[in-house]
């Protein structure tokens, strides 16, 4: 009886001990080696609920995390010329502005309208920017093995300054490397709102995300997106990230 | 230097993109084909090469009524070269400025084509001979711009099917321009989230003014038609509050008739200063539909001088109630305040487009001064091909010289199909 006591304590004692806090893993998985630049190119396969589809192309070059990206609408034709520039800045507002070809304007956009939808999928412009570590809350809900991978259950919950349009995302993160291969995001009524799945391969000693698929559960609309042509660390220059430049599609 | 030129030849590479567009305008009323001139087909076309690019647009305008003087158009060709400091273009040129949608007062870069003056963007304009040079120095850009020629807007003379009543002035009555060139500069700058720019611009009007003649006999011709001299001070921005935008643009101008008096046997001098601006405030709603409202006005400051009273055909010596601006937005040209709202809305992964669109004139705040209104709809029903539906309303009123009014036998339902290559 007593050995057992002492067993249990000593079980207690060492789940606190090694235990990890959300905050950590969170921290982990942002620290993790991440390219400093990359360039792809992304097809986007649009499903209703009735089973219709549609695809867009786009040709994107991103630095710094995905803090500075720059994407050019390469398909359908109606889309073609159209590019977008975002840059995000810790202490103020991000930038974000469109290229229209048909007016040869460059148009600022609203950072708040983040939450609408990155042409017509079901990514909207927050699910595209990368999460800040003090910007959200996290809570490390429990372990998992699904399909024999090991995996953290992790729960974000986005504080005010986010101005998030979810009200927590919760994220299945493999042990093994520190992806993020599932997400779902509840809406401000808690109600499930979407769910993303992401595949990942190794290129260049990176795991990198090859293919997502966005289901928006509530009206039963998805997306999946494939990334080829991937090329990192190819030396992306800041000049790039310039208004100027989304007036040039990439050849 | 054959394996070189061969090299170059060989690293050109081509993009092209456009859209065939046939369409057809119906006057509502009696269900009578609207004959008017039509782009059937854009075409962009682009070689490039390493930092340079050679832009091409060219149009195919035809009439239903008239297939066999179908023209090409050219409607832009230019280098345009894009070096680490900025931007360098040269050739015929469309150029934007300015930062509300649509109507834009410090945007006098280009003349309208008023055929198409119901349309969006730079469908509007005419490209004109210029070259630009932008400059990117840190959260600042500086764009100059030189214009080498003087065009004018083209208007729709003797058009029965646009009712604006306009003849085609004598060309023995219009006087040159003795330096027609134009050129302005543009400082664009962001601060604590704020985009602002500030503008100048030294220009000519895009519509021509009867600027003197055989007066004071009341009857014309003999008249001297004209352009005047410009200079806009232009000043716009941009501010975020929320969930709503707010982008302004005014433009002040100062307006001489710089002709030599040896031109005319009595001339009208002129000298005027005048306010254009566009106060733009925008929203998205929570369910995604775009609201956009539009207040612009012109107000004249100052109006020296005599001119011809078109409405009443006689001379006049209260320039400030006769007075037509020559640049600035198509609309303040024929009215002096107007207030616009508008709703944009996409429906079936954005393969529908519903957009409204009413514009008030509000010169009399007492009186209706007529509006205009405009439902436009386009379905994606293939990937690439669109059909589009549209109904433009114009309503005047008793008033036979408002220009709503004498525009609304332009109301006119649209059908239209649109293949995007």
């Amino acid at each position: 009886m007593k050995i057992k006591k002492i067993l249990l304590i000593i079980f207690v004692y060492s789940t606190f001990i090694f235990a990890m806090s959300g905050l950590e893993l969170a921290k982990k998985i942002d620290n993790k080696k991440k390219p400093k630049d990359s360039k792809s190119n992304t097809t986007m396969i649009l499903t209703n609920k009735s089973g219709k589809q549609q695809s867009k192309t786009i040709r994107s070059i991103q630095k710094d995390d995905n803090k500075k990206q720059i994407i050019w609408f390469l398909s359908p034709a109606r889309d073609k010329g159209v590019a977008f520039l975002k840059i995000e800045h810790k202490n103020k507002d991000d930038e974000m502005c469109l290229w229209l070809p048909a007016f040869k304007k460059i148009r600022r956009i609203r950072s708040s309208d983040k939450s609408d939808n990155f042409m017509g999928s079901d990514m909207s412009y927050e699910d595209m920017t990368t999460r800040d570590l003090d910007e959200y809350k996290y809570e490390l809900l429990r372990e998992e093995t699904l399909n024999d991978t090991d995996l953290y259950v992790l729960k974000n919950i986005p504080l005010p300054k986010a101005e998030s349009a979810y009200s927590y995302i919760i994220s299945w993160i493999n042990k093994n490397n520190l992806t993020i291969v599932k997400e779902k995001f509840f809406d401000q009524n808690d109600k499930l709102y979407k769910i993303k799945t992401v595949k990942y391969k190794k290129i260049d000693d990176y795991d990198t995300p090859t293919e997502f698929f966005m289901e928006d559960v509530q009206n039963g609309h998805n997306t999946k997106i494939t990334i080829t042509n991937v090329e990192l660390d190819t030396g992306v220059k800041d000049y790039l990230f310039q208004e100027k430049n989304l007036k040039r599609a990439p050849r | 230097m054959v394996i070189l030129l061969q090299n170059s030849v060989f690293a050109l590479g081509f993009s092209y993109s456009g859209k065939i567009n046939p369409s057809l305008k119906y006057q509502p009323s009696d269900g009578t084909l609207l004959e008017l001139p039509f782009r059937i087909s854009n075409i962009n076309f682009d070689i490039y090469h390493g930092n340079f690019e050679l832009q091409s647009k060219v149009a195919l305008e035809t009439r239903w009524e008239d297939l066999d003087e179908t023209k090409i158009q050219l409607r832009e060709l230019y280098i345009h070269w894009y070096p680490r400091f900025g931007e360098v273009k040269i050739g015929k040129i469309i150029h934007a400025w300015g930062y509300a949608d649509q109507n834009n007062p410090t945007d006098n870069l280009n003349p309208y084509n008023f055929y198409y003056l119901f349309d969006t963007g730079i469908e509007r304009k005419i490209g004109s001979l210029s070259g630009s040079i932008s400059v990117n120095l840190g959260n600042m850009n500086v764009e100059g711009i030189f214009i080498a020629e003087h065009n004018s807007n083209k208007l729709p003379y003797n058009e029965n099917d646009f009712p604006t009543e306009l003849n085609e002035p004598q060309k023995d009555a219009m006087l040159e321009l003795e330096n027609p060139y134009e050129y302005g500069i543009r400082l664009k700058h962001n601060i604590f989230d704020f985009d602002y720019s500030i503008s100048y611009f030294h220009c000519y009007d895009r519509l021509p003014t009867i600027l003197g003649g055989q007066w004071p006999i009341l009857t014309i011709p003999p008249y001297n038609l004209g352009y005047r001299k410009n200079d806009m001070i232009g000043l716009d921005f941009i501010k975020f509050f929320g969930d709503f935008t707010i982008r302004t643009e005014s433009a002040y101008f100062f307006t001489t008739n710089q002709y030599n008096k040896s031109n005319f046997s009595s001339k009208f001098e002129q000298d005027v200063q005048y306010l254009q601006y566009v106060i733009q405030l925008e929203y998205n709603t929570p369910i995604d539909v775009k609201l956009t409202t539009q207040f612009m006005g012109n107000y004249i400051v100052l109006a020296d001088g005599s001119g011809f009273d078109m409405n009443n055909m006689i001379y006049s010596t209260d320039l400030k109630n006769i007075f037509v601006p020559g640049v600035g937005v198509p609309f303040l040209s024929f009215m002096d305040r107007g207030i616009s709202f508008g709703a944009n809305v996409f429906f079936f992964d954005d393969r529908l487009e519903l957009e409204t669109f009413t514009l008030f004139n509000i010169e009399q705040f007492d009186e209706y001064s007529g509006q205009m209104i405009a439902l436009n709809s386009s379905y994606y029903f293939l990937q690439n091909f669109e059909v589009e539906l549209n109904y433009l309303w114009i309503v005047g009123n008793d008033d036979e010289n408002n220009f709503l009014t004498k525009m609304e036998d332009f109301s006119h339902l649209s059908v239209g199909l649109k293949y995007n290559f």
